[in-house]
């Protein structure tokens, strides 16, 4: 008969590990710093679909997915069509985002992004600054 | 018979003539006063070739025709003899009693002029039985003219007998007056005698009895001279009276002959040649006319009266013949050639007791038959041939040996004519070549004016040019209403109507052709329904309705549509208000909803490009390397029917419109 095996077994040491990292991720995830997020008032889809004359001249946080990008300007402005979710609504709302030749960034259609925007004249949102989501 | 026929028919019209002493003119030279009567036998001028003068009708038996004075005449055909011969038929047959006694007595009179009757012939007796006949109806007096004529013969020889006895009385006179000279030339000798004994005393006395002498002479040489004279005049007279009296019989055999009583001939010529003993039956035709040469001709020998008796026994043999043939052909159940040999047998003897007494029910089996064939007749000759038509189908049924092959052959002609004269028409009418069209018609009503697609198709054309009028006001108005669906359903109709008419061809073909690019689009919509693109169908349908906005059809299937689509809809009209209000953002973000919710959407595709387009200016065809390539989808179908122009795709017009 074999004789049966006691204290600290290998797979006691590998939870123990997973076990800390889970909880070093999660300080970090609740403790990470506020100062990345980009600043400006959350852009609400439905509101800019029923007052879109309202959101005229203000800058809003908007996040959304790249759908496709509709025209290269000559300056190298680009003209993109991102779908915004909207509050309780089951598709999400395509707004045309201009992203200025000024902002560098490589934006791949069905990335997500988080973008400030200024809603123009024309109530179209021109990109001021963005970070992947 | 026929030749018999052909014979007697020119008769009719001169022997007449010819009979007839001439009277000569009031006042000639040569007439002689009171009744002395002078038989001119010199030939007078007369106008050559004039209707009724010495010209002789022209007799074919071939084609039983006649040819008198330029004119072709159909002897059986003549109107007044088929009026006659039908009045015939539909008479009843005269068997009367006193009918009978008639015959009878006509029949007592030829044989009371019989040779052969026991003591002789009986003028006598035969102008008893006249006189009695002559008060029959049927007769019409014919038998009191031969009693007259008879009379007036017995007159002629009365009065001859009286000549003869004053010739006789004025011979004796003359004998006497001769004897009486001699007697006194005698007497004169003796008395010169016994004065020449007694010498010398009475000188003067011899004298004065010399001086009357010879005044006695003289008178009795005139009166013998005046007795002659009488007795040759008187002789003149009686020759003369007697060829008047010959004359006159004459005539009125020879008018009897072409009246056709040729009982009352036989009659008058055995009365005429007891009357005159001595032998002279020879007919006093003027020499040298038509009637004479034409007796001539046919007889061969000169005409007389025992000629005629001869022809008239001839005839009324004949025509017994005929009736006997014509019961065989009705028997036979063969009309045509019943009613030819009884018509035949009827212009010959229509007096004669055969014709007379042939019973009605025998005459009625022919009679429907010669209505029919007088009525085609004339059918025909006044180019009714659908009548002619009828009445040759019903005389087949009724007669086996009816001859249809003629009449027959003429319906089809003149129907085969006017046919093709009404096909020209009808071509030139489609030509609009109204000069050739109305001379078709004109030379087809000449050949058959009564016929039936003549008259249909001179309605036609008569209500063609108001129907053609009020087709193209028609269409006009439907084009006003821009109802060109309803043009374009009785195009064919509107084709006909506006042929020849440019103006109206350009209009027509205009709506065509826009109602056919309409009915396309309607087609291929129908078409992606079924295969369950509704959004594709309704935007074509839409986008055609631009310029057809009163198109039922297309009409009907936006509004069969518009709860499929209504999301789709709302959404592209909010976006084209947008646009319209310079709200960009707001309009191509519209424009994209719609493409999530119809990815081939061309009216959110040219939105999209045109806001595009405005809000951020294309510099080129550069498209960067990080976005992928633009959807195959947004491309138009590559089919005929896609909607070309970028102006007339915007949605702009479209909602605008609803």
């Amino acid at each position: 008969m074999a004789r049966r095996r006691s204290g600290l077994q290998p797979l006691h040491l590998a939870g123990a590990i997973a076990f800390l990292a889970v909880a070093a991720g999660g300080y970090w995830f609740m403790t990470r710093d506020k100062k990345d997020r980009l600043a400006g008032n959350p852009f609400s889809a439905s509101e800019y679909e029923k007052n879109a004359n309202g959101m005229r001249g203000g800058t809003y946080v908007v996040t959304g997915t790249i759908e496709r990008q509709l025209r290269y300007g000559p300056d190298g402005s680009r003209l993109f069509s991102m779908e915004v979710k909207q509050e309780g609504a089951g598709k999400p709302l395509p707004v045309p985002v201009v992203v200025p030749s000024n902002i560098n960034a490589d934006i791949q259609v069905g990335q997500e992004f988080e973008m400030s925007v200024l809603v123009d004249q024309k109530g179209v949102l021109q990109a001021k600054d963005l970070r992947k989501s | 018979m026929k030749t018999l026929c052909f014979l007697l028919l020119p008769l009719t019209v001169f022997v007449a003539r010819a009979q007839v002493a001439d009277s000569p003119a009031p006042g000639a030279p040569g007439t002689a006063p009171g009744n002395t009567t002078i038989i001119n036998n010199s030939s007078q001028p007369q106008k050559p070739n004039s209707i009724l003068g010495n010209d002789v009708p022209f007799m074919d038996p071939g084609s039983e025709t006649a040819q008198w004075d330029g004119k072709v005449w159909n002897i059986t055909n003549n109107r007044l003899f088929r009026a006659r011969f039908e009045k015939y038929l539909a008479a009843p047959e005269e068997n009367g009693a006193k009918d009978k006694e008639y015959r009878d007595l006509l029949l007592n009179s030829m044989k009371a002029m019989a040779p052969s009757r026991p003591g002789g012939p009986s003028v006598a007796a035969t102008m008893q039985l006249l006189v009695k006949a002559a008060d029959y109806p049927i007769d019409a007096r014919i038998c009191d003219s031969i009693a007259q004529a008879v009379y007036g013969v017995v007159l002629h020889q009365r009065n001859e007998r009286a000549l003869a006895a004053k010739n006789k009385e004025l011979a004796k006179e003359l004998r006497d007056l001769g004897w009486n000279m001699e007697v006194a030339g005698e007497a004169k000798q003796t008395r010169e005698k016994m004065e020449a004994t007694t010498n010398g005393k009475g000188q003067s006395k011899t004298v004065q009895r010399e001086f009357a002498d010879y005044s006695r002479s003289a008178q009795d040489i005139k009166k013998m001279v005046e007795i002659d004279a009488s007795r040759v005049a008187n002789a003149a007279k009686m020759t003369a009276s007697e060829l008047k009296s010959k004359v006159e019989f004459q005539a009125l055999i020879v008018q009897l002959f072409l009246q056709r009583r040729f009982e009352h001939v036989i009659i008058a010529c055995r009365l005429y040649r007891n009357l005159y003993e001595d032998g002279d039956t020879e007919l006093k035709l003027k020499e040298g006319s038509d009637v004479e040469k034409m007796f001539t001709r046919t007889t061969g020998t000169t005409p007389t009266v025992t000629a005629l008796d001869a022809m008239s026994s001839e005839f009324i043999r004949d025509v017994d013949e005929g009736v006997v043939s014509f019961g065989y052909h009705v028997e036979k159940e063969e009309l045509e050639s019943a009613s030819k040999r009884l018509s035949e047998s009827f212009m010959m003897g229509e007096y004669l007791p055969k014709m007379r007494t042939l019973p009605r029910a025998q005459k009625d089996k022919v009679r429907g038959f010669v209505r029919d064939a007088n009525q085609l007749l004339s059918a025909i000759e006044v180019k009714d041939y659908t009548l002619a038509e009828e009445l040759v189908e019903r005389m087949r049924k009724t007669a086996k040996d009816f001859d249809y092959s003629k009449p027959r052959a003429a319906i089809e002609t003149a129907r085969a004519e006017s046919g093709l004269h009404i096909q020209a028409a009808r071509s030139a009418a489609i030509k609009k070549d109204e000069k050739a069209a109305a001379e078709a018609i004109k030379q087809a009503a000449l050949v058959w004016p009564t016929n039936p697609d003549l008259k249909a198709f001179s309605t036609q054309v008569a209500s063609y040019g108001d129907m053609n009028s009020r087709m193209l006001n028609d269409l006009d108005s439907l084009i006003a209403q821009k109802n060109f669906r309803e043009i374009f359903r009785e195009q064919l109709k509107y084709a006909g109507a506006v042929l020849g008419k440019p103006e109206y061809e350009k209009k027509l073909k205009e709506v065509v052709d826009k109602v056919a690019s309409v009915e396309k689009v309607v087609i291929t919509a129908d078409e992606m329904v079924r295969s369950g693109d509704s959004y594709g169908a309704w935007e074509r349908l839409k986008e055609i309705s631009a310029d057809f906005p009163d198109d039922n059809e297309v009409n009907k299937r936006i509004s069969k549509l518009s709860e499929t689509c209504a999301e789709f809809s709302r959404i592209l009209t909010t976006a084209a208000e947008n646009e319209k209000k310079d709200r960009y953002g707001l309009s191509l973000s519209g424009y994209l909803r719609a493409r999530q919710i119809y990815p081939n959407s061309l009216f959110a595709k040219d939105g999209i490009e045109r806001l595009a387009d405005k809000i951020l200016p294309e510099s080129g065809n550069a498209v960067p390397n990080n976005t992928p390539p633009r959807p195959r989808e947004a491309t138009p179908p590559a089919d005929p029917f896609s909607p070309a122009p970028a102006e007339s795709l915007t949605p702009v017009n479209a909602p605008a419109s609803r």
